[in-house]
């Protein structure tokens, strides 16, 4: 088994995809020369050339626009974006048009593009390049959103997101792409729809996706000893929600930390949170707990920085008050 | 804070066990509601307030033996102090200044007294498992699962329901053998003519609807109730070696339960109420006994005790005095008999009155003149039903 950073497994996906299926291409802001904003597609434009790795101009309305009529016309797009802050601006065509033309044509017209888009903080690159919006995107029907945290979804979602017709979202955690793992052989019936355990407990669950779901597991290590057992949950994909899985285990533990880098308010941990009250509420030994960013634009500085994002010491507390009990 | 205390049920009781606060702290509870399931050997008791107040603690842990006359709950009297009453789980929102106050200091204490998780309450009530009492060790100090693993409510906690027969026998011969160590019963019986009574009934029952119909056995409460109203030496207590009238005539029933057990609730005021009163609250208390749910007072209050054994096949029953009681009125069973009247055998349908009185109270003649009082009266029973 080889060991693969998660960067070149977004990459190895990459070169797949445009290997096996000639509609495949790249586009986005330095994805050629320069070679992605994070390195991720360094040396695929000397591979497969212009045509196939497309260098844009700095606008992302215009681009991700271009893609959505690319692949209205039968390409199957993979659309770079820098950061989700900067999607921002391509939130109309994201918004308006991919997830919404299928709906408006009577089922004539679907929209197989695939955005890859940074996200979250821990690299100090201050309030206008650090934010979790995936909740954003999970609020809107006609998308598919994914997030891959391990190397090997990092490897073989990108495969899922282009073989669905429909408009696929792919968040790419910033603190991923150096991470490196045993790249694991796509497993038989892979899907990118359905949350994983990542360890099994009996104490208290831990739900967390992309970049905070490695932040979950050591948390369950320094749980475990103190002999307190949580299972930890990987979301992989926030739309649809696998919520069997989360009721399943919150069923079983009784407690429940949800972990998410976005604001506390109106957070994704917020939906779930809500639906734990609506399908376990008879369940729960104890309050739902949110360990989520502190209410601030993401500070520059790096104390401040990891002071206002969940971190590990954090979920350790929020799950030792639900096992253990205490203040709140 | 006032408080109340273990009640008595009985002058062979001498403790009580709270099996269920009905209530939580900061209830504002009224009059007459019931607080708590109280176990004693006769079975599960409601036990009642009797003012408009507040609930302020439970001063005694359930399910264990509570002397009577101790304090078990603290309650604030009056409807001021509503305002600042702890808001547990149950009410609403908190919207005056007070209450947004002491909710504040609740925050900063950190520990909120009576709440549960969700997962505790479904579990209590699936199981039948009373949550008051035990001590939270979670979240702001809820009750959660683990704490009823630690308490192991399922061995603490009764049956709703099915109280304990045997522990019913045992109660029932200390008190029968206490009766009959202490009091010197004497005893008299009367054949009395229900005739009169008995055709007043077929004409005014089929003027009435099935479920209203009066039975027999309602004249005979009445007339033993009103007996006892002029016989007064038959109505009180016997303690403290005196005797002691009672002002009202609460009259007991003894009611066979199911489940071998026997029970004389009280029919509050039984000499001033109709046929029809009568027949009802008789309906009401025996369903109440069979079933659960007999209040305070009503097994505390009875005066003297009627034992009906009649439908049960007996011509006469001599009953055992309920101390501190002084008299218990047995009834056989309703016969036609063939009689002697103004020189002529005629059936006429009779039924065997007995009377069981303390000698220490009352003697023989005193106890005839109250036989006879009770045939009398049901002699007339258009004036004995009350004005019906």
């Amino acid at each position: 088994m080889t060991k693969m950073s998660y960067r070149e497994a977004v990459r190895e996906a990459i070169r797949e995809a445009i290997q096996n299926d000639p509609r495949v291409f790249l586009m986005g802001e330095d994805v050629g020369h320069y070679g992605g904003c994070y390195a991720v597609s360094k040396g695929l434009i000397s591979d497969f050339g212009e045509e196939r790795i497309k260098d844009t101009p700095l606008s992302e309305s215009g681009f991700v626009g271009a893609g959505v009529g690319a692949a209205m016309g039968g390409m199957r797009p993979v659309v770079e974006v820098m950061t989700v802050n900067f999607s921002l601006l391509a939130l109309d065509q994201i918004l308006n048009n991919a997830a919404t033309l299928r709906h408006m044509s009577g089922g004539q017209l679907g929209v197989p593009i695939v955005i890859r888009m940074a996200t979250g903080s821990g690299k100090q690159l201050a309030a206008q390049h650090s934010h979790s919006l995936e909740n954003w995107y999970a609020h809107i029907p006609g998308l598919k959103v994914f997030t891959p945290a391990t190397v090997t979804d990092a490897r073989y979602m990108l495969q899922e997101a282009l073989n669905d017709p429909d408009p696929v979202i792919l968040f790419e955690h910033v603190m991923l792409y150096n991470r490196e793992e045993e790249l694991q052989p796509k497993p038989e019936g892979y899907s990118a729809e359905h949350a994983s355990l990542m360890c099994e407990g009996s104490d208290v669950t831990l739900v967390a996706y992309g970049g905070n779901l490695h932040k979950a597991v050591q948390a369950a290590e320094e749980l475990s000893v103190e002999k307190i057992s949580a299972e930890v949950i990987d979301l992989r994909c926030l739309r649809p929600l696998d919520t069997q899985t989360i009721f399943t285990s919150v069923r079983k533990t009784h407690r429940v930390v949800l972990i998410d880098e976005a604001w506390k308010t109106g957070s994704f941990a917020s939906e779930i949170s809500a639906q734990l009250a609506e399908h376990c509420l008879w369940s729960l030994d104890a309050p739902v707990q949110r360990v989520c960013s502190k209410e601030v634009p993401i500070p520059y500085a790096a104390h401040l920085e990891q002071a206002a994002t969940p971190q590990v010491a954090d979920i350790v507390q929020a799950a030792r008050l639900v096992v253990k009990g205490g203040a709140s | 804070m006032k408080t109340l205390t273990m009640p008595s049920f009985g002058a062979d009781m001498e403790t009580g066990k709270v099996v269920e606060w009905c209530v939580h702290k900061g209830d504002a509870v009224k009059k007459g509601a019931t607080v708590a399931l109280i176990e004693t050997a006769k079975g599960l008791i409601d036990m009642e307030v009797f003012e408009d107040c507040i609930v302020e603690d439970f001063l005694v842990p359930l399910d264990e033996e509570i002397d009577v006359g101790r304090p078990i709950l603290g309650l604030q009297g009056n409807a001021e102090t509503e305002a600042i009453a702890l808001n547990n789980i149950e009410t609403t929102p908190v919207e005056s200044e007070q209450k947004v106050q002491q909710t504040e200091s609740m925050v900063a204490v950190k520990r909120i007294e009576g709440i549960a998780s969700p997962a505790v309450r479904l579990f209590a009530q699936k199981n039948q498992i009373a949550l008051d009492g035990i001590t939270g060790t979670g979240v702001d100090g809820a009750i959660c699962l683990a704490d009823l693993q630690r308490e192991k409510p399922e061995q603490k906690v009764p049956a709703k329901a099915g109280f304990d027969a045997d522990m019913m026998r045992k109660a029932i011969a200390a008190v029968v053998t206490k009766s009959k160590r202490d009091i010197p019963h004497y005893y008299l019986q009367l054949d009395v003519d229900l005739t009169e009574a008995e055709n007043w009934l077929i004409e005014t029952n089929a003027a009435r609807e099935v479920e209203n119909r009066i039975m027999i056995n309602v004249p005979i409460m009445a007339a033993v109730a009103k007996a006892l109203h002029k016989n007064p030496d038959f109505n009180g207590f016997y303690q403290n070696d005196r005797f002691q009238h009672a002002p009202d005539v609460h009259l007991g029933l003894a009611i066979r339960l199911r489940n071998k057990g026997l029970m004389a609730p009280a029919i509050h005021n039984a000499d001033k109420l109709s046929f029809s009163e009568l027949m009802a609250k008789f309906k009401d208390v025996v369903e109440r006994a069979k079933l659960g749910g007999l209040k305070q007072s009503e097994m505390q209050d009875a005066t003297a005790t009627l034992s009906n054994i009649g439908d049960r096949g007996s011509d006469v029953i001599f009953g055992v005095i309920f101390p501190p009681q002084v008299a218990i009125i047995g009834v056989g069973k309703v016969n036609q008999k063939a009689c002697v009247v103004q020189g002529e055998i005629v059936p006429r349908t009779v039924v065997n009155i007995s009377l069981a009185a303390d000698h220490r109270v009352t003697d023989g003649q005193m106890g005839a003149r109250f036989l006879n009082d009770i045939q009398k009266l049901l002699n007339k029973p258009a004036k004995l039903a009350g004005g019906e």
